[in-house]
């Protein structure tokens, strides 16, 4: 059951709709909104910015990779030193 | 109408000067939408140009998705703009005076603009949110699933906020 107030409602939501229907841009809008575009930078950030988005996990994982790469020679370089050191002999 | 997703493929591309097309193809409706919303020809027409320019912003930057059409995309944009410019209103009320008395705008006919100042007074007793979801549902027309998807809600949400909204409108015309 629709009570008298939904009817309202509605009816009065249907006529304001109706009386702004034929409500546009006044004229100027379009150039006021392209001049307001053509301020806005397309540089190197409309470049950089959706590349890095592809680049950066790449980038990452061979930033992981050289760490592990070089913790592995490192650890070598300690155990090749380490291994003379302990033979070593002294003579008197 | 021009093919605005082809049009947005080729801003995002670098041609620039197709966002013309966009903004050509959508501009009467997204004014409309914003007048309806904020009650005021003007001020929609600021919320419309903020929202081309992050528009633009999102399209050369590669970060619009697709996942729903261009214009649906661009309501989006103009109904939260829309609301966020609602909410700082509602923080710091201006004092209004007549808005029937002021100057009718260009782009608004005697009657259009006479018929937006009732919309924007009837609403405005209203929590941006629920003014927001009478006037994409009940004066533009969409459906539920319209509205849900431009506000980023759930059906559900849309419905309680409406009746929410006629609740309060009903109280209102009790107390006047």
């Amino acid at each position: 059951m629709t009570s008298r107030t939904d009817e309202d409602y509605e009816a009065r939501a249907v006529r304001l709709g109706e009386s702004t229907e034929r409500l546009g841009p006044s004229p100027g809008f379009h150039a006021r909104v392209l001049a307001a575009i053509a301020r806005e930078p397309v540089g190197w950030w409309s470049v950089v910015t959706p590349l890095a988005g592809r680049v950066l996990p790449v980038l990452m994982v061979l930033a992981l990779l050289a760490t592990a790469a070089a913790w592995h020679a490192a650890s070598g370089a300690q155990q090749a030193l380490a291994v003379p050191y302990g033979s070593v002999e002294v003579e008197w | 109408m021009p093919d605005l997703e082809a049009a947005a493929a080729r801003v995002a591309a670098g041609d620039v000067q197709a966002f013309g097309e966009i903004v050509e193809g959508t501009s009467r409706e997204l004014v409309r939408l914003a007048a309806r919303l904020s009650g005021s020809l003007p001020d929609g027409e600021d919320v419309v140009q903020d929202a081309y320019v992050r528009a633009f912003r999102a399209l050369v930057a590669g970060r619009f998705d697709g996942r729903s059409s261009v214009k649906t995309w661009l309501y989006q944009i103009v109904t939260h703009r829309a609301i966020d410019g609602l909410r700082s209103t509602a923080r710091s009320p201006m004092p209004l005076g007549h808005l029937d008395e002021l100057p009718t705008p260009a782009g608004a006919t005697p009657e259009a603009h006479l018929a937006l100042v009732e919309l924007g007074e009837w609403l405005e007793v209203l929590p941006a949110e629920q003014r927001a979801v009478v006037v994409l549902k009940s004066v533009e027309g969409f459906s539920s699933k319209e509205t849900a998807e431009i506000l980023g809600c759930s059906e559900g949400a849309v419905e309680q906020r409406l009746v929410r909204a006629r609740a309060t409108l009903r109280a209102r015309r009790g107390t006047t």
